[in-house]
């Protein structure tokens, strides 16, 4: 074992050194011929290091040293000079008889020039009519991310980010403009023109740019997938020019961040003590009490209870003779896990070619467990090249990435399969290891508890490797100027491999394995997506036109297949392959094949009168096979305008320097729903009988689901208004009001159960109201440049409100799950007609019983409301009336859904210095707060129970301690007691570096910057469970229906992570 | 200039791609279409099977474990960290709003399922000599859409008829009469009586199928709960008492049926061939089970409710662990005769098999001492559940069948049905001598009160007692449920005699505010508080 963790950390190492070598052997290219000298400068005339300067057509260049100085040969006096630096307008000067030329590059601060992606094109940003959030790939490496999404979190207006949890490699929950279904509510991602749902394979520093299709009319383009919003992602591609070599690697370690207060062993024995007492006021002659737990209170010479001062049961010292003393999150964590990556990047080209190609290695270990119980690594590949050949008439290109995931996880699930949970809801009462127990873990004086840290070990033998390919190729035709014919294939491979091993144990009478296991499974998905489209600019005097038509295919085949063996040969995890079981009577195994396609036209008219009036219209038609023949294609529409005043000569306001308003509305689709809902299909599974004597297994056949065969697309339509505007040079402001309706929701639609009906699966999918979002986004930046000092500030702000406007069902409300927070445990959240979506549902309290005079007041309708109830007990308010406390009186009692969500960031340089910070929030949501469970006694608590009534005036917020069965339901019943809030502010990242080049001797290195950072730095929140950023979700064992949010059932909270790394240029 | 040319030629290429027709057009691997199906004789056959399917589909509350709850005979129990729903069950009061809905689910989808068999039948293109099929499944069918009525009226009292195949749209009907409801159970009962085929008593390759005898021993059990709670003296005029009587004369003079000799080997391990004792010469129907399940939680193969009568979290070979729910009650224990044997084979008296204290009771809520030996699943030497051995899961692949309808319930029933004409004593005898194995306890005069209290002791935990008891009237119910509060106040049951309450579950009330208004809760539940609770 030991062997192999050290050929493991060999491994890393190796790859780093090719990595270094690989630096070492490229080198820069020299140019020869006539010289040509200069200064490059800033606006203030502040020397600029590091600017690109080569010669139009070739791959000749140089660089500005230090003190902005550059010398470069020319070949001719025709030579053209380009001089690029990033943030900067690139500027291009022919040489003509000049020997000095002195450039001075003005700050590209209004990013209005940059060019966006906007689907199937680009386009300047100044002219674009949509709400887009552009974010360049520099921005997102300060967060040091291993994906995508969280490298997004904070930096846009109008997007929730979400881990689901800290586990290295889990996934996140990415909400563009709120939630309008309940099923998938992922936006689509675009990455170089290739759709994918799963980003996970990109590493981040791969990324040029990402731009975010928030409205609906800019996302329209992609129909029918895009009713979530679109992500484009942009991957670096090679300049014409010099070769460029860099090296981007960090180290770092990570440790948790806050625990969770829990009851010390005193405390806890005392609370059960008193709840028994409370339970059983004759708990001395009942047989009830736990005669054979040692939790024994004091007792006086008359054989009552001893309290101290407080009111506090006194324990018998006697007690910690058998009663341990243990913090179980204290074997939880793992201090210092380590995180690192690397990577090595070369792009370059030449005018007819360019190329771009990286190499990526990240690994981070969990904070929980070990590594290979929660870890996560990835190499990934990333190669890109195009060339233009035959006087540009033919262009070809291709995009690939390949990367290579190997991941150990815990479970972060549900109730049952909650790693996280067991920690804090263990009793404190035993030994992680006991001398009892010499090659086990240690065993609970309960018998059906389980000691969490031999749970962790014996149920998290897994391991997870995938192997992801995506890329396209495409071949562009330019026949005459203007005129661009492109036929672009595009394709994604995605293979996982799992194995599971569970060894033979046992650590209580719930917990145990009695046959070593071994389960493998393979799940291929591919996918292709063959794209056409032709694109025509033309002019009319003023008037501009760009008109794009094109058509998409694409079908996507997963094969899925795997097994379970048992009474293994070999017991590990390395050999948990299915043929090294030996009970054949046991195994089983189960697989699945499924195909769907896709095939849709669309055209765009873009159009400009002089780049004032703006006009882009959109078109698509889309076909699914996840609807039936008469509803396969939707059609999709979308229209958006703007207007530049300040282009206008009568508009004229000092320090506004650029004024754009934009009016759009449009529409796309949602089909995210499972294949064949429209149709009615027999299923043969799990419909046998037994009859015979021996008995015969018979198969029976019934259909599983209520067909809907006029099931449809689900219509997103979105209207937003919005400008963007630059005001006294230095300040940008962006601002979008939206709102959207989703119509014709895909929903299960329940109804009663005479139709006969299996399980939630039953029911069909139809298509149901509305629900709307409104938002308002605004995003600020400042950007100032003070002699050699430069900062720049942004900062995002987000509103969305939610309402379900209609569910097609007669109760016009859609259940949550049962059983979440515990087992039994009621509905709690759901969604209905004017809530929000998924709001939380539960009794409002009105404090605590304090005498028994107080529960005979409190009555209505002549009725005592709570006559079972006991001083000490939770007071329900009675919503209806009735005189009753049941589910009549339910009503919303939190909301899962932030008020709003912010970002901030802040950049600051000072020669070769840069510090920079990044503040991500939201406010104003509501969090269910299950992670222990109050309703019962035995599971350890949080120190909140220690605030609970133990007499009058005690406290009026915490009930009295129970068995859990008090007829009063304190904790069973699902009030506010539950809701915290949620509201929380994190700093994201910190970074602080310094460029080592500006004091090297002049040579091939453009940049040797050395940082620390410390990401998830601080958070700032009144939510007392680990990390207020909750992201479990439905754990769908139904079909389609994954609305819950803001539920805490045991999160692996996000670790601080502290980082040394390096970024080399050549 | 060629610009024109290229256009056209460029924009026929492009559209032509992907445009083939079928493109869009995909089936599943693993399912058929039903457009397709319901032809062939295999097809029909299958269709049943799935019928039967539902028979296993019963879990924690199955209809036997909560009509056990409810009667005098246990108490509520579970662990002390379980939810309450046993509890409310026991206590006749509901904080759960779907406390009983799987019950309401598996019944409509067990008729949903007989409906797709009867209406599709005719489709079938029959092979010659299979001519007789038709009517035998059609019995089948019926035979268990009555079953599942029967079970809906018992638990819910006022129902829905799905007579049919309902889509989604239609399926907002009021609940139906008491009598419309009994009037359809009978009549598919008195198709299956005459379709189904005669099968003769104990095991066969047919063992499990309804039968004819089965049919007439159902209609014998539907005729006495609905004449007797009902208080009619027939079925809607289509049943008469002399109709069941002759029905429960024929399985007795033509069924092949005989008492086991021994009452305790109904419900035993054979450990010779690690099985319990299924289809034996007793048995009319049974429910069947099977361990092939193999811990795969998503095939309902295993018997899922006996897990909850074990022992909590504890073995005590050959008593493999459950979930200690539904507690027996020590009156019942104590209510037998001491040479009776049923006793023995019924209760375990864990005090007396264990010693006094070994019972874990730290994790047992409401403990009395006394444990279900019917129905607790076993144990090998190894301590081991016996499914287990198999390869199944304790939770969910148990496998002893549980039985509907035996001889000892079709003699008892024509006792009472003879009450008075002498043949009553003579089936009364028949299975009073097997238990005591002497003539001693032989009754020679009979009153319909020893006949209860004789199927009291017979069929201890077998689900039927509570409905013996409200077929007695709701006074008989409530005084018998009332006097069993043997302990403290957790035990205290108070059988309700307020607000119209019938002795029936509340309607999953996610149906009732699903149904648009067609369904209608009783006025108790209506008015049942989530805080009333009586434990």
């Amino acid at each position: 074992m030991k062997k192999k963790i050290l050929l493991k950390k060999h491994n890393r190492v190796r790859i780093v050194l090719v990595f270094l070598l690989l630096v070492n052997f490229l080198g820069s290219s020299y140019s020869q011929g006539r010289s040509i000298s200069g200064t490059v400068t800033g606006e203030s005339g502040e020397p600029l290091p590091g600017v690109n300067i080569f010669i139009k057509g070739t791959t000749s260049g140089t660089v500005s040293d230090v003190n902005g100085n550059y010398t470069i040969n020319v070949p001719d006096n025709d030579a053209e000079l380009v001089f690029s630096y990033l943030g900067y307008l690139e500027e291009q000067v022919i040489v003509g008889n000049q020997s000095v030329i002195n450039m001075k590059l003005v700050p590209n601060i209004t990013s209005l020039d940059e060019v966006v992606v906007v689907g199937y094109g680009t386009m300047k940003k100044k002219l674009s009519t949509g709400a887009n959030a552009h974010v360049s790939g520099d921005e997102m490496d300060q967060k040091h991310s291993l994906r995508l999404e969280q490298a997004l979190q904070g930096l846009t207006s109008g997007v929730q980010i979400t881990a689901n949890s800290g586990q290295p490699g889990s996934n996140f929950k990415v909400r563009i403009r709120g939630v309008g279904t309940i099923g998938n509510a992922e936006p689509l991602y675009i990455v170089d023109g290739v759709p994918t749902s799963d980003v996970a394979y990109l590493n981040p520093s791969d990324i040029e740019s990402v731009d975010i299709l928030k409205d609906a009319a800019s996302s329209a383009i992609y129909g029918a997938k895009a009713a979530n919003g679109v992500v484009l992602i942009t991957t670096k591609k090679g300049k014409a020019g010099e070769i460029h070599i860099s090296y981007d690697g960090y180290y770092g370690v990570q440790n948790v961040i806050s625990k969770v207060d829990v009851l010390n062993t005193q405390d806890y024995v005392m609370l059960i003590d008193e709840g028994y007492i409370n339970s059983n006021p004759n708990y001395r002659t009942n047989r009830k009490y736990p005669n054979n737990l040692p939790f024994l209170p004091q007792l006086d010479a008359n054989g009552d209870v001893v309290y101290d001062n407080n009111g506090n049961v006194l324990i018998d010292p006697s007690v910690f003779d058998s009663v341990k003393t243990v913090n179980w999150q204290d074997y939880m964590f793992t201090n210092n896990a380590p995180i690192q990556s690397h990577s090595l990047s070369v792009d370059g080209g030449s005018e007819k070619s360019t190329y771009s190609a990286s190499l990526n290695y990240f690994a981070q270990d969990g904070i929980i467990g070990t590594h290979d119980q929660s870890s996560y690594e990835r190499v990934s590949v990333r190669i890109n090249s195009e060339t233009r050949i035959y006087k540009d008439i033919f262009t070809f290109g291709e995009n690939v990435s390949f990367a290579h995931t190997v991941s150990h996880g815990i479970g972060v699930g549900n109730i049952y399969g909650n790693n996280v949970r067991g920690f804090i809801s263990t009793s404190p009462t035993f030994l992680p290891y006991d001398d009892a127990y010499p090659d086990d873990y240690g065993r609970s004086i309960y018998p059906a508890e389980t000691n969490p840290l031999g749970n962790l070990d014996y149920q998290c033998q897994n391991k997870t490797i995938n192997n992801k390919a995506l890329g396209n190729a495409y071949l562009q035709l330019s026949p005459v100027k203007n005129l661009r014919v492109k036929t672009d294939l595009g394709f994604e491979v995605s293979v996982n491999e799992y194995n599971k091993f569970t060894p033979v144990y046992s650590l209580s009478t719930l917990d145990m394995n009695l046959h070593s296991t071994a389960e493998m499974n393979l799940d291929r998905n591919s996918k292709y997506n063959w794209e056409n489209t032709i694109t025509y600019n033309f002019s009319y005097g003023k008037n501009n036109f760009n008109l794009l038509v094109g058509n998409t295919v694409r079908e996507r085949t997963r094969y899925y297949a795997g097994g379970k063996a048992y009474d293994l040969i070999i017991p590990d995890l390395e050999h948990a392959i299915l043929s090294n079981g030996t009970n054949d009577s046991l195994k089983t195994n189960y697989g699945t094949k499924d195909e769907e396609s896709f095939l849709s036209y669309f055209g765009r008219v873009n159009y400009d009168f002089d780049e004032k009036f703006l006009f882009t219209g959109v078109f698509r038609r889309d076909g699914s096979t996840k609807f039936g023949p008469a509803n396969r294609f939707g059609n999709f529409f979308s229209f958006s305008g703007g207007y530049i005043l300040t282009q206008e000569d009568f508009f004229h306001i000092n320090g506004l320097d650029f004024l754009k308003i934009r009016a759009s509305w449009g529409q796309n689709g949602n089909d995210n729903i499972p294949s064949f809902a429209y149709q009615s299909l027999i299923s043969l599974s799990d419909k046998n009988y037994y009859f015979g004597n021996p008995q015969t297994k018979y198969i029976g056949a019934a259909p599983d689901q209520i067909p809907n065969a006029s099931v449809r697309w689900e219509t997103a339509t979105m209207t937003d208004i919005g400008f963007d505007a630059r005001f006294l040079n230095n300040f940008t402001l962006a601002f979008d009001w939206y709102i959207k309706y989703q119509k014709d929701w895909l929903v299960i639609i329940r109804g009663p159960e005479l139709t006969g009906i299996l399980n939630d699966n039953s029911y069909p999918i139809g298509n149901g109201g509305d629900v709307k979002n409104t938002g308002v986004e605004l995003a600020l930046g400042y950007l100032k440049t003070i002699g050699d000092f430069n900062f720049n500030i942004n900062g995002n702000f987000s509103y969305n409100k939610n309402e379900v406007l209609h569910i097609p069902t007669a109760d016009s409300l859609i259940h949550g799950q049962t059983g979440v927070l515990y087992t039994n445990f009621e509905e709690f959240y759901r969604a209905k007609d004017g809530y929000p979506l998924s709001f939380f549902w539960g009794y409002k309290t009105n404090g605590i019983f304090q005498d028994t005079a107080q529960i005979n007041h409190y009555t209505n309708n002549g009725k005592i409301i709570q006559s079972r109830a006991q001083p000490g007990d939770v007071i329900f308010q009675d919503l209806n009336g009735d005189g009753l406390i049941n589910e009549h009186d339910k009503t919303m009692i939190g909301n899962p859904w932030p008020k709003f969500i912010y970002g901030f960031s802040f950049n600051a340089g000072y020669k070769g210095f840069d510090l920079s910070f990044i503040l991500q929030g939201v406010y104003g949501n509501d969090i269910a707060n299950g992670i222990s469970s109050m309703n019962t006694f035995s599971p350890n608590k949080t120190i909140d129970a220690l605030d609970r009534w133990k007499g009058p005036g005690t406290s009026n917020r915490i009930p009295r301690v129970t068995d859990g069965a008090e007829p009063n339901k304190n904790w069973r019943n699902f009030s506010d007691l539950y809701i915290e809030d949620g509201s929380y502010l994190k700093v994201r990242s910190i970074n602080f570096g310094y460029d080592f080049s500006r004091i090297m001797s002049k040579g091939a290195v453009k940049q040797c910057r050395l940082y620390v950072s410390v990401v998830n730095a601080f958070t700032f929140t009144k939510y007392k469970g680990f990390d207020p950023e909750v992201g479990y979700g439905d754990f769908d064992y139904s079909r389609y229906q994954n609305m819950s949010a803001g539920i805490d059932i045991g999160t692996y909270p996000q670790s601080r992570q502290f980082l040394f790394g390096l970024n080399l240029k050549f | 200039m060629n610009k024109m040319k290229i256009f056209p030629v460029l924009l026929i290429f492009i559209f032509l791609m992907g445009c083939s027709k079928d493109f869009l057009d995909k089936e599943p691997f693993d399912k058929v279409t039903s457009g397709t199906f319901y032809k062939t004789r295999k097809d029909i056959e299958q269709a049943v099977t799935a019928v039967y399917d539902v028979l296993q589909r019963d879990s924690w509350n199955a209809p036997n474990l909560i009509a056990e709850a409810m009667s005098d005979d246990c108490s509520g129990g579970g662990g002390i960290v379980d939810g309450f729903g046993q509890n409310e069950f026991d206590q006749f009061y509901c904080i759960e709003a779907d406390l009983a809905e799987p019950n309401w689910q598996n019944g409509y989808l067990g008729i949903y399922r007989a409906n797709l068999v009867i209406e599709n039948i005719g489709n079938v293109q029959w092979a010659s000599g299979e001519s007789g099929s038709a009517a035998q499944y059609t019995g089948e069918a019926r035979f268990l859409r009555a079953y599942f009525y029967f079970n809906l009226a018992k638990i819910f009292g006022h129902i829905p008829l799905a007579a049919k195949v309902l889509t989604p749209d239609e399926a907002y009907i009021p609940q139906a009469d008491p009598e419309d409801v009994y009037k359809h159970i009978a009549e598919d009962l008195l198709y299956a009586i005459e379709n189904l085929p005669a099968t003769p008593a104990g095991p066969g390759p047919n063992s499990g199928r309804a039968t004819k005898w089965a049919a007439e021993g159902m209609l014998a059990r539907v005729w006495l709960f609905y004449t007797g709670y009902y208080k009619k003296s027939d079925i809607a005029g289509i049943v008469t008492k002399s109709q069941v009587t002759a029905y429960l004369d024929d399985i007795i003079a033509n069924g092949g049926y005989e008492l086991l000799p021994d009452y305790s080997d109904l419900w035993e391990l054979d450990t010779a061939t690690n099985d319990y004792n299924k289809d034996n010469i007793e048995t009319i129907f049974a429910i069947k089970y099977s361990y092939l399940g193999h811990g795969d939680w998503n095939i309902s193969d295993g018997n899922r409710w006996q897990v909850m009568v074990g022992p909590r979290n504890q073995t005590y070979v050959p008593f493999a662990h459950g979930w200690g729910i539904y507690p027996v009650n020590p009156s019942i224990y104590y209510a037998y005769d001491t040479a009776d044997i049923r006793r023995d084979a019924t209760i375990i008296n864990w005090e007396e098999f264990l010693g006094p204290g070994v019972y874990d009771v730290s994790d047992q809520r409401q403990y009395t001492g006394f444990g279900w030996r019917k129905y607790c699943a076993r144990a090998n030497s190894e301590s081991q559940t016996v499914t287990e051995s198999y390869g199944g899961n304790f939770m969910i692949d148990n496998f002893q069948d549980l039985t509907i309808l035996r001889y000892a319930d079709i003699l008892l029933m024509a006792a009472e049905l003879h009450l008075g004409d002498g043949k009553d004593i003579e089936y009364f005898n028949m299975v009073r001598n097997r238990v005591f194995q002497d003539n001693d306890h032989e009754k020679t005069s009979l009153t319909i009160q020893n006949i209860m209290e004789e199927r009291r002791f017979e069929f201890a935990l077998e689900g039927l007692r509570y409905y013996d008891l409200l077929r007695q009237g709701l006074d008989v119910a409530k005084a018998a449920i009332d006097s069993n509060s043997f302990q403290t106040d957790e035990f205290q049951v108070s059988f309700p005699s307020d607000k119209g309450f019938e002795g029936f579950c509340k309607i999953p009330e996610t149906q009732v505010t699903l149904s648009n208004g067609t369904l209608k809760q009783s006025d108790y539940w209506e008015s049942a508080a989530s805080n009333s609770a009586t434990h």
